[in-house]
C-alpha cells in the first residue's frame, strides 16, 4: 500500500445533500481525493463512503476533523493499514474473436479475470481484488484490443469490528 | 402528516407558515430581520400576528448583517427572513460573513413551490447549492410534519459547539398548506452526537507548559467572546501574570485598560502585542484560529515559543500551526480549569519587559495633519464610554478603530473580521441596537464601505434606531490605496475618488441630522450634540486622503517586522 495516500471511511446520511456537503467540503479545502466509492451497509438510510486521499496521516487527520463537522456525518476514520482489507473492481470490454486464446485461457485460469458476457464482436470481462491485482488484470488485457475499461473502488472493511461499523 | 400524540397538547389546524412562526416563538425569538417577497407572502401573513417583532430592512444582505449584529451583542441566535431567488442570493454575503466569524444565525429562506423546483421557475435559485459553502448546515422543509423538528434543529445547530449560520429553505406551497399540528415537547434535535475526540485532550500538557513558562503570552480570539469567558480569561491572565494580546475577533474579551492588555495582534496589531508574541516562550492561544492576518508569516510565528492551542473546534488543531499542547474544549471551561490548576506566578523580568513594551509609542500620523484618525476614534470612544457597542466597517477605518477604540467589555466591539465585508457596519449596528432594547450604538465606517449599504439609513429613520454613524471620509478606498502606495509603486488604480457625495445632505435626505467635521474642535461640538439625540445621526469626519494605518506588518513578513510609518517618510 502506498505510503503517500490514506484511506478514509465516512459513514453519513444516504442523501444527495450529504454527498454534496462531503465532496464540496473536500474540494473547498483542497483535499483532492483520488478515488471515492459509495456503498450501503446494514443500516438503512446511511451510506459509507471510502476515499483515497493523497498525503500523509497528518493530512488525512485534518480532512477527518473537517469531515466530522458535517452535520450529516456520523463517523469518520482512517482505514489505512494491515487491519483492513480492500477490494476494487474493473470491467473490461475487448474485441472478439480473441487472437491469442491460449494466453486468454491462461489469464482466466490464473487471475480473477472472468468473462461476464458477450456482445456483437466484443466481450465483457470482470476483475476484482486488491488494487494491484485489478491493475495487473487490466494491463494484461491490453494485449486483446481493449475498447473500454471502468475501474471502481475501493471497498474497505476491517478484519475486526470497529466503532465505524454499520451497526 | 404526523399528527403526533402530544401528551396534553391539543391538535390544531395550522398552515405551514403559522407552524413556523409558532416554532420561532418557541425558541424565544424577539426580533427577526427581513424583506418580504413572492415566495414568502404566506409566511409574512403569519408574521402579521406573530408574538415577536419583524424589522423590515432595505436589502437582504443588510437583513442578515442586522441579525448578525443582534446575535453578536445578545449572544443569542439572530433570525432573518428572505424570499427565494434574488432574496436568497443577496443574503449570501451576509451568511458568509456570519460563517467566517462563527455567528449563530437562522435564515428562513423562501423557495418556489415544490412542484416547480428544478423547472427554472420565476425567482427560483439553487438555495442549497448556493449556500453550501457559507452555512454550518441547511435544511429544506419537504412536509408540514418536518417544520417543528427542523426549526428546533436549526437553532440547536446554530449555537452548538462552534456557532454558525443555519439556513431553512421553505417552499411557498408548504407555507400555505394546512394540517393538524401538535406542539409537543419534542426533544428531537436531529444532531448526531459527535464522538469524544481522541486527540486534543492534553490538559496536563497545557498546564505543564504554562507552569514552566518564563515569558508567557495569551492570545485570545473570538471564541472567548462567544463562550462568555471574559471573566475567566481575566482570572487566568492575572494568576499566570501573562499579558494578553487579542485577535481582531477577540477584542472585548479582555479589558484593554488592564495593565496586562497588549491590544490587538497581527498585520495592524500594536507593537507591544506583536513584539510580546515574538519574544514569548509560551503562547496560549485560546478561541483563536491563527488567521493569516493574525500570525504574519506562519513559519516565523511564535518561533521562540511552545504553543498551546485551545479551541472548541477540533478541526482548528494543527490546521495552520502545529501546537505543542492541544485542548479541544470550550474556552470558559478550559480557562477556569487551567486557572484552578495553576500556581500563582512570579516573573519579574518578563513583567518588566511587558511594562516596557506597553510604553512603545505608535500612531498612524500624517505630519502636519491635526485631524487624525487616532484622535477621532479616541474622542468618539470617550464620548460614548465603554458600554456602548461600536461596529467598525472594513478597511482603514476598521483598523484604526481596532487600534484606538479601547474595548473593555465583551460584545462591545463588532466587525466583519474573517470575511472582511465592506458595508457590514450600518446594518449590523441596527441589529446591535435592537439587541440592547434600542440603545445607542456607534458605527464607524469609511466613505467606501458606508456607501455599500447606505440604503439602511431609511431603516434607521423608520424605527428611530439610535445609531451614531461616523463616516471617516478620505475620498478613497483607503486600505487598497495604502497597499498600492506601499507595494504597487503608488499606482492608485481605481481607488481615489474624491469625496463621493455630500454626506450631510445624504443624511438629511433620509431625515437624519448630519454634521460634517474637519477639526477635533468641530468633532467635539458634534459629539456633545450627538450623544443626547434619540434617533440616528450621521457625522462625517473629513480626514486626509494620505492617512495610512500603521503599524503594518507587510504580507508574508514576521510579526516583529512591522512598519511604523511609510518607508522614507
Amino acid at each position: 500500500m502506498s505510503g503517500s495516500e490514506r484511506r478514509i471511511s465516512v459513514v453519513a446520511e444516504d442523501t444527495p445533500e450529504a454527498f454534496l456537503r462531503l465532496t464540496g467540503l473536500l474540494a473547498r479545502r483542497g483535499f483532492r481525493f483520488r478515488e471515492m466509492s459509495l456503498g450501503r451497509t446494514m443500516r438503512p438510510g446511511l451510506a459509507r463512503y471510502t476515499l483515497v486521499l493523497p498525503g500523509d496521516a497528518g493530512t488525512a487527520e485534518q480532512a477527518i476533523r473537517q469531515l466530522r463537522k458535517v452535520v450529516d456525518v456520523l463517523h469518520v476514520e482512517d482505514v489505512t493499514g494491515d487491519a483492513f482489507r480492500e477490494r476494487w473492481v474493473a470491467l473490461i470490454r475487448c474485441d472478439l474473436p480473441v487472437k491469442d486464446t491460449a494466453l486468454l485461457h491462461c489469464l482466466l485460469d490464473r487471475t480473477s479475470l472472468r468473462v461476464i458476457g458477450e456482445g456483437a464482436g466484443t466481450m465483457l470481462l470482470e476483475a476484482s481484488g486488491d488494487r494491484e491485482t485489478v491493475d495487473a488484470c487490466v494491463e494484461a488485457m491490453s494485449a486483446f484490443g481493449v475498447r473500454d475499461v471502468l475501474t471502481g473502488g475501493p471497498f474497505i472493511m476491517g478484519l475486526s469490528s470497529g466503532e465505524g461499523e454499520s451497526n | 402528516m404526523r399528527t403526533g400524540c402530544g401528551r396534553g397538547a391539543e391538535a390544531v389546524n395550522m398552515t405551514g407558515a403559522e407552524i413556523l412562526v409558532r416554532m420561532l416563538a418557541e425558541q424565544n425569538v424577539t426580533h427577526v430581520f427581513g424583506i418580504p417577497g413572492g415566495a414568502v407572502i404566506p409566511l409574512y401573513d403569519a408574521l402579521y400576528d406573530a408574538p415577536f417583532v419583524h424589522l423590515l430592512m432595505r436589502h437582504e444582505q443588510a437583513a442578515v448583517h442586522a441579525a448578525d449584529g443582534y446575535a453578536r451583542v445578545s449572544g443569542r441566535p439572530g433570525v432573518c427572513i428572505c424570499t427565494s431567488g434574488p432574496g436568497f442570493t443577496n443574503s449570501v454575503t451576509g451568511l458568509a460573513t456570519a460563517f467566517a466569524d462563527s455567528v449563530p444565525l437562522v435564515l428562513v429562506c423562501g423557495q418556489v413551490a415544490t412542484s416547480l423546483i428544478g423547472a427554472d421557475a420565476f425567482q427560483e435559485a439553487d438555495v442549497f447549492g448556493g449556500s453550501l459553502a457559507v452555512v454550518k448546515h441547511s435544511f429544506m422543509i419537504r412536509d408540514l410534519s418536518e417544520i417543528a423538528e427542523t426549526v428546533r434543529s436549526a437553532f440547536g445547530i446554530a449555537v452548538a459547539g462552534r456557532p454558525g449560520p443555519v439556513l431553512v429553505e421553505f417552499p411557498v406551497n408548504l407555507q400555505r398548506e394546512s394540517g393538524s399540528f401538535v406542539q409537543d415537547a419534542g426533544p428531537s434535535v436531529g444532531l448526531h452526537e459527535p464522538a469524544a475526540p481522541r486527540y486534543g485532550q492534553d490538559f496536563a500538557g497545557c498546564l505543564r507548559l504554562l507552569e514552566a513558562a518564563e515569558r508567557p503570552v495569551i492570545l485570545a480570539g473570538g471564541g472567548v467572546v462567544l463562550s462568555n469567558a471574559a471573566d475567566a480569561l481575566l482570572s487566568c491572565a492575572e494568576k499566570l501574570q501573562a499579558p494578553v494580546a487579542t485577535t481582531l475577533m477577540g477584542k472585548g474579551s479582555f479589558p484593554e485598560s488592564c495593565a496586562l492588555a497588549l491590544g490587538m495582534a497581527g498585520m495592524h496589531g500594536t507593537p507591544q502585542a506583536n513584539l510580546a508574541l515574538s519574544e514569548a516562550d509560551v503562547i496560549l492561544a485560546i478561541g483563536a484560529r491563527f488567521s493569516d492576518r493574525t500570525t504574519g508569516a506562519v513559519a516565523a510565528f511564535g518561533r521562540r515559543a511552545k504553543i498551546i492551542h485551545i479551541d472548541i473546534d477540533a478541526a482548528e488543531m494543527g490546521k495552520v500551526v502545529a501546537p505543542h499542547a492541544a485542548l479541544v474544549a470550550d474556552a470558559g471551561r478550559a480557562l477556569r480549569e487551567l486557572t484552578d490548576g495553576l500556581g500563582k506566578a512570579n516573573r519579574p523580568s518578563w513583567e518588566a519587559r511587558v511594562r516596557e513594551l506597553r510604553e512603545h509609542p505608535f500612531n498612524s500620523r500624517c505630519e502636519g495633519e491635526s485631524f487624525r484618525p487616532r484622535e477621532i476614534i479616541e474622542r468618539i470612544r470617550n464620548a460614548f464610554g465603554d458600554a456602548v457597542p461600536v461596529v467598525a466597517d472594513v478597511g482603514q477605518n476598521q483598523m484604526w478603530t481596532a487600534l484606538h477604540w479601547k474595548a473593555e467589555r465583551p460584545r462591545t466591539f463588532l466587525t466583519s473580521g474573517g470575511l472582511g465585508t465592506m458595508g457590514y457596519a450600518l446594518p449590523a449596528a441596527i441589529g446591535a441596537s435592537f439587541a440592547n432594547a434600542l440603545s445607542p450604538v456607534a458605527c464607524i465606517a469609511g466613505d467606501g464601505g458606508f456607501l455599500m449599504n447606505a440604503q439602511e439609513l431609511e431603516t434607521c429613520v423608520r424605527y428611530a434606531v439610535p445609531v451614531r454613524i461616523f463616516v471617516l471620509n478620505n475620498g478613497c478606498l483607503g486600505m487598497v490605496r495604502q497597499w498600492q502606495e506601499l507595494f504597487w509603486n503608488g499606482r492608485c488604480s481605481q481607488t481615489v475618488t474624491g469625496t463621493p457625495c455630500d454626506f450631510v445632505r445624504l443624511a438629511e435626505a433620509f431625515g437624519i441630522p448630519g454634521f460634517s467635521c474637519s477639526s477635533l474642535r468641530a468633532l467635539d461640538a458634534a459629539l456633545s450634540d450627538v450623544v443626547f439625540r434619540h434617533g440616528p445621526v450621521l457625522v462625517e469626519c473629513r480626514i486626509a486622503q494620505k492617512e495610512n494605518v500603521f503599524p503594518m506588518v507587510p504580507a508574508g513578513r514576521a510579526l516583529e517586522d512591522f512598519l511604523s510609518g511609510a518607508p522614507g517618510a
